[in-house]
């Protein structure tokens, strides 16, 4: 074996292909290494964003409700960033300066009966565009505070992890991370929000002007 | 009288035609749907109707989406009773 190697790297052309492999090698494992490192740095700065995000104020926006409603929305808001804090969030681009998660919309059960399902509409006024969320299934009885918050519109995904030693860890994903907690909508005072309501006997009700036919 | 009741009949059928479309417009809206936990479903309303109209659009795409999505937990945030 010794023998072997000594004469094959005695051979020039094969000295200077094994120097040339050695050389590669290590450019490669430098690449991968600041690779590793960017992602490491990347990742750190999101979650910072995360906490920032958590900590960032909220803006209420317009609701849309009759005044005898009998589930009442009392309190809508929305969080802001910018078009580029998306950007590090989601990993996703944006065409807005400023971004908006969905709403945290809480709302009063003062109809009398149980509530079962609960479907709010979320509108751009500008655009007239509408997105939203239904909730089967519920039971919030008269008198009592429902909240539906903008992690209400992620579906749930959990993060695995191994590190160099073998472990693995597993986390939730932030919801923030994940595009569908952003509204397309480009203008916060432009968006409202209404709910339409189906109770335990079988009956719904809308505000006037979302009744059918209007 | 016999050129009045023709007018009449013209404007009877101008104003139901008016009426029909305008229904047709309102509830013409189409519902995409995606379920996000049991029981909890995103959508989206592209065109113009009432939130009535789209309540029964809404529920019969989420129910799909329910049986169409494998692996649904149960909703463990958001929709929270206080």
């Amino acid at each position: 074996m010794e023998h072997w190697s000594k004469r094959a790297l005695g051979s020039p052309k094969l000295r200077i292909l094994a120097v040339c492999a050695a050389v590669s090698m290590l450019v490669i494992s430098v690449a991968v290494a600041r690779g590793l490192r960017a992602r490491s740095q990347s990742k750190v700065a999101r979650d910072a964003l995360v906490e920032q995000m958590e900590k960032a104020p909220v803006f209420p926006i317009r609701i849309q409700q009759d005044d005898d409603a009998p589930v009442r929305i009392v309190e809508a808001t929305v969080q802001e960033i910018s078009g580029s804090d998306y950007e590090k969030l989601t990993s996703e681009k944006s065409n807005h300066l400023l971004v908006v998660s969905a709403p945290q919309v809480k709302m009063v059960n003062v109809s009398g009966k149980t509530v079962q399902q609960v479907m709010l509409v979320v509108n751009d006024a500008s655009t007239q565009q509408s997105q939203g969320i239904v909730m089967k299934n519920l039971s919030v009885e008269s008198g009592s505070t429902y909240t539906i918050s903008p992690a209400s519109f992620v579906k749930s995904e959990t993060l695995t992890a191994v590190d160099q030693h073998g472990t693995v860890t597993s986390s939730l994903k932030p919801p923030m991370k994940s595009k569908k907690f952003w509204l397309p909508f480009a203008d916060k005072s432009q968006i409202q929000v209404r709910v339409g309501i189906g109770f335990q006997d079988g009956t719904t009700w809308f505000n006037r002007d979302q009744r059918r036919g209007n | 009288m016999t050129r009045t009741k023709p007018i009449l009949i013209k404007l009877m059928i101008i104003f139901f035609i008016a009426l029909v479309s305008g229904q047709t417009a309102r509830a013409a809206c189409e519902v995409s749907c995606a379920a996000i936990c049991r029981y909890t479903c995103a959508f989206t309303l592209t065109g113009n109707c009432s939130d009535e109209e789209a309540f029964n659009k809404v529920n019969t795409c989420c129910d799909s989406a329910y049986e169409n999505t494998p692996g649904l937990t149960n909703c463990g945030r958001g929709g929270e009773l206080d």
